[in-house]
């Protein structure tokens, strides 16, 4: 796995996976219930996307933008992430991802969420990004 | 769909009553429906849309054949009672969650730390250990909280000896164990929401585990983590995410039973002086017996589940795969089938087949010598250097999986 290059690739690809969720019909009205707005604030290549559950909208952070709840990581472990292969609890402890404010009403869709995951590969493939692939 | 028992077992008005108004209802399904079914736990942790609900067995005979079951009777795909994510079960259950051939493996890997003649090794530390706790309490003056002030030092200090915890994160480390066992409990949430409060004890447990994984591998102690560091399962050593796992289930297994047990009894010797004479009459004769009731009384954990993988008869019920069956320990300890008057503290109680520890078979506690050897030196202590010392009122913790006593006043 090589990883993003640019931050419109990470816009892309990792917001672009909540905005599927959105779009999805048990996950979406799920989302959107927990009233959560959360910064997620991508690094190498940086990219810092706002996901607006209660609008249910994903778009770009504006410059110092406070929100309910924040999540920073690099931007290969959202891209591994997707694809199943961090567990959130100890990447947190190892710190790979900062959290600051209530992330875990977002755990709570967990079983929801894992049903992206190959929804997430399949668009990667989809795009000729093999490259991107934990393993591929 | 199969219709769901009238019997409450799920809601959280039922898990913050008092045991002995649980065992009413416990008593109840013992004689008329030993196995019935009943929709998921109420506002749980996870709300699972998939999940139908729960089978929930309450005869001790039948707590035994599911534990010794294993094969039929699974627990890879979890143990808890309440739903929980994946992600920190994963994080936190280790070969509790476990089947075998792996789990054989896992637990065989930190067994030898937890063997009779190893446990004699360091009961001596542990004894040294109990009379410095209890001496620590009597400075501590009448009126204390026995919780605070004696019942979860010994474990946590036996503990972290065992696992070679330094001493700047012992507190912390129980603290953080206590709270992955009281998700339900208004009180000690304090308004934080119980997902973020178990994220963030978990979060430590692993922090500690992996700044102690790191410094055992460059020096080497005599400890259970300096085992796992160096441990292999089938030519590969374990990850620091699986040591992670295990510490976490071993700060939680290790504090929170013996804890909760030690503070039950103190209450049931102030209850039932009578035995309290008994025992203190001739203590080290009468304290091997004695241990069996003390474990029985407090029934530490009160709920564990399986996953059936075959079709298989329980209780008059035809249980299928895919099932999830919920066996309710305190009801196994109080039923009359296997316990004459099991409402009577009764320390020369003899056999005294309690499921304190599980129904037996693989996931039978690994750590119940270190429990009684506790216990045992403890109380040895308490009545010795204490001889008047009475429980107060116990302030209960809601919630469905530990036995707990949040706070106690004892005097002496």
């Amino acid at each position: 796995m090589s990883g993003f290059t640019t931050s419109d690739e990470v816009r892309r690809y990792l917001g672009g996976i909540f905005e599927t969720a959105f779009a999805d019909a048990e996950l979406g009205p799920k989302l959107a219930a927990t009233g959560l707005v959360l910064k997620l604030a991508y690094t190498e290549p940086n990219a810092t996307i706002i996901i607006d559950a209660p609008r249910q909208q994903v778009r770009v952070a504006q410059d110092g933008e406070q929100t309910d709840a924040a999540m920073t990581m690099s931007s290969d472990t959202g891209n591994e992430y997707w694809q199943g292969k961090v567990n959130l609890t100890f990447a947190i402890a190892r710190g790979k991802v900062k959290v600051d404010g209530q992330v875990a009403k977002l755990l709570k869709l967990a079983p929801l969420s894992k049903k992206l995951f190959p929804v997430y590969v399949d668009r990667l493939r989809a795009d000729g990004r093999q490259d991107l692939i934990v393993g591929g | 769909m199969r219709p769901y028992d009238d019997i409450d077992l799920s809601s959280r008005a039922f898990w913050s009553t008092t045991a002995a108004d649980r065992e009413k209802t416990f008593a109840l399904l013992r004689k008329e429906r030993p196995v019935t079914w009943h929709p998921p736990v109420q506002d749980a942790l996870l709300d699972d849309p998939d999940d139908p609900g729960y089978w929930a067995v309450v005869r001790h005979a039948d707590i035994v054949a599911i534990s010794r079951r294993n094969d039929v009777f699974v627990s890879g795909q979890g143990v808890l009672f309440e739903n929980i994510p994946e992600e920190m079960l994963e994080a936190s259950q280790s070969f509790l969650a476990m089947d075998p051939p792996r789990h054989t493996k896992i637990r065989k890997l930190v067994s030898a730390a937890f063997t009779p003649r190893q446990v004699a090794r360091i009961e001596e530390a542990i004894r040294a250990n109990a009379a410095e706790v209890v001496r620590e309490l009597a400075d501590a003056g009448s009126g204390a909280d026995f919780v605070e002030h004696c019942a979860k030092k010994l474990p946590l200090r036996t503990l972290s000896d065992m696992m070679g915890v330094p001493e700047d994160r012992r507190v912390a480390t129980a603290e953080a164990a206590n709270d992955l066992v009281a998700w339900a409990d208004p009180v000690h949430l304090a308004g934080r929401e119980p997902l973020d409060m178990i994220l963030t004890s978990q979060v430590y447990l692993h922090q500690v585990a992996f700044e102690l994984a790191d410094e055992r591998r460059t020096h080497p102690a005599d400890d259970l983590m300096t085992n796992l560091v160096r441990a292999e399962v089938d030519g590969e050593r374990l990850t620091d995410e699986e040591i992670a796992a295990f510490f976490v289930l071993l700060s939680v297994a290790g504090n929170d039973t013996t804890r909760q047990t030690t503070s039950h009894v103190l209450k049931a010797l102030t209850d039932f002086p009578d035995q309290r004479a008994w025992l203190a009459a001739d203590y080290d004769g009468r304290i091997g017996l004695a241990l069996e009731e003390f474990l029985r009384w407090a029934s530490p954990v009160m709920t564990f589940r399986r996953t059936a993988v075959a079709e298989v008869e329980l209780g008059g019920q035809r249980v299928l795969p895919g099932d999830k069956v919920v066996m309710f320990y305190p009801s196994g300890n109080w039923d009359t089938e296997a316990f004459a008057d099991p409402n009577t503290f009764d320390l020369a109680r003899d056999p005294n087949p309690h499921v304190a520890f599980g129904g037996g078979g693989v996931h039978f506690c690994l750590g119940s010598q270190v429990a009684k050897a506790q216990l045992r030196a403890l109380f040895r202590e308490l009545l010795r250097q204490l001889p008047e010392i009475r429980a107060g009122e116990p302030e209960y913790l809601a919630g469905n999986f530990v036995h707990a006593i949040r706070a106690m006043p004892c005097h002496f």
